[in-house]
């Protein structure tokens, strides 16, 4: 798979991205590595060159190139840090090149990838038609792209809301027992975090993709995914607005060790697939 | 303290819905006492479709709008499943 100069790229970095490394506990949660297995597995037999769009530390490329022997792989991801954790853990097995979704067709050339990879991560991908034409401008005809997400409306079941909702009120009283002030400011999540499957398979019809698949498949989330989950800035700081991010973290995790065992949650993933024409 | 009237606690938590949810402006005028609040939770009723973090961030803009500690008033989100849930809770807490 060939690639362009990497030399000038965009800056696509902002304050979020840049904390991605707090993401670590729950990249490794063995339910999220569960989750992106699924992912591999819809990947066609025949596809080697893989291009796995915001590849974080590599984890996910790592099982690709398991799964996947022979096959050639960069990955791409607007994080610094990631991407040099991607390397550590992978060295010359990948290729690894700063971007987003959107800049991949100057990362690529054209018509030079079997597979786009999206692992958990097209919910922050704000301009999604954009994304996907670059997507579709370097892979092959019949080239495929396959995405997943836990992170989209409709992923959540309505009888969890008791559980997330009252562990952040326990979070939330301990933040002010300790003197902390939380902002009572809406955070303003990206819409991109609330899209329908729906919204994804029309974005893959508009940018052309054929024999477009949606499925979703309901994962229970034990204890473990709960804490990897509390310790992320996109919870944390949501439920604890005001208070810094790595103390609002623990806060959140102390709260979840107040909650009675069993803890659980049912969470739906959903799987997409598309193929060029 | 004066009392809250009903309507004037409905435009209120209009706003705040609004607040945490620009995307719902659109829709303002179909917002009524009895949209319900939650994704999926009952599929005959016009649902806003928030999800927990959506919830978590309207008590938020609540307490800040109406001036209340809504976790000094036994509130749980689970409780509330319409607009007007909300707008007696906020009536009660005022």
């Amino acid at each position: 798979m060939e690639s362009t100069s990497t030399s000038e790229h965009p800056n696509y970095f902002n304050d979020e991205q840049q904390e991605s490394p707090e993401y670590a506990a729950l990249r490794r949660n063995p339910e999220y590595v569960a989750m992106n297995a699924r992912l591999v597995e819809r990947i066609p037999e025949q596809a080697r060159d893989i291009v796995d769009i915001g590849c974080g530390d590599g984890a996910v490329s790592e099982t690709l190139l398991d799964a996947r022997p022979g096959s050639s792989l960069v990955g791409v991801d607007p994080s610094p840090a990631l991407l040099a954790a991607a390397e550590a853990r992978l060295g010359s097995r990948g290729r690894f090149l700063l971007g987003d979704a959107s800049s991949v067709a100057a990362l690529l050339s054209p018509c030079s990838c079997d597979v786009a990879v999206f692992a958990n991560c097209i919910h922050l991908v704000e301009d999604l038609p954009d994304a996907l034409e670059a997507v579709r401008r370097v892979l092959r005809p019949r080239g495929s792209v396959v995405i997943n997400s836990a992170f989209y409306a409709g992923a959540e079941s309505p009888e969890d809301l008791a559980l997330y909702t009252d562990l952040i009120a326990a979070a939330r009283r301990k933040a002010k027992s300790e003197g902390l002030v939380l902002e009572r400011r809406p955070v303003g999540r990206p819409l991109s975090l609330r899209r329908k499957t729906s919204e994804y398979v029309s974005a893959l019809e508009q940018a052309g993709f054929a024999d477009i698949t949606c499925e979703e498949v309901p994962f229970t989330l034990g204890r473990p995914f709960l804490t990897a989950l509390c310790s992320t800035p996109m919870f944390a700081s949501v439920a604890l607005a005001g208070v810094e991010r790595e103390r609002a973290a623990q806060l959140m995790v102390e709260a979840l060790e107040t909650v009675p065992d069993p803890v659980h949650v049912t969470r739906c993933c959903a799987y997409l697939t598309a193929r060029c024409p | 303290m004066v009392a809250l009237t009903e309507d004037t606690a409905f435009h209120g938590v209009v706003e705040v819905l609004i607040e945490v949810r620009p995307d719902l402006a659109e829709h303002r005028d179909r917002i009524t006492r009895d949209t319900g609040l939650f994704y999926g939770e009952d599929p005959s009723r016009p649902a806003l479709e928030l999800d927990s973090m959506d919830a978590l961030e309207l008590l938020s803009a609540l307490e800040r709008h109406f001036a209340l500690e809504l976790s000094d008033t036994g509130v749980r989100v689970v409780d509330l499943r319409t607009v007007g849930d909300v707008v007696d809770a906020i009536v009660r807490a005022v």
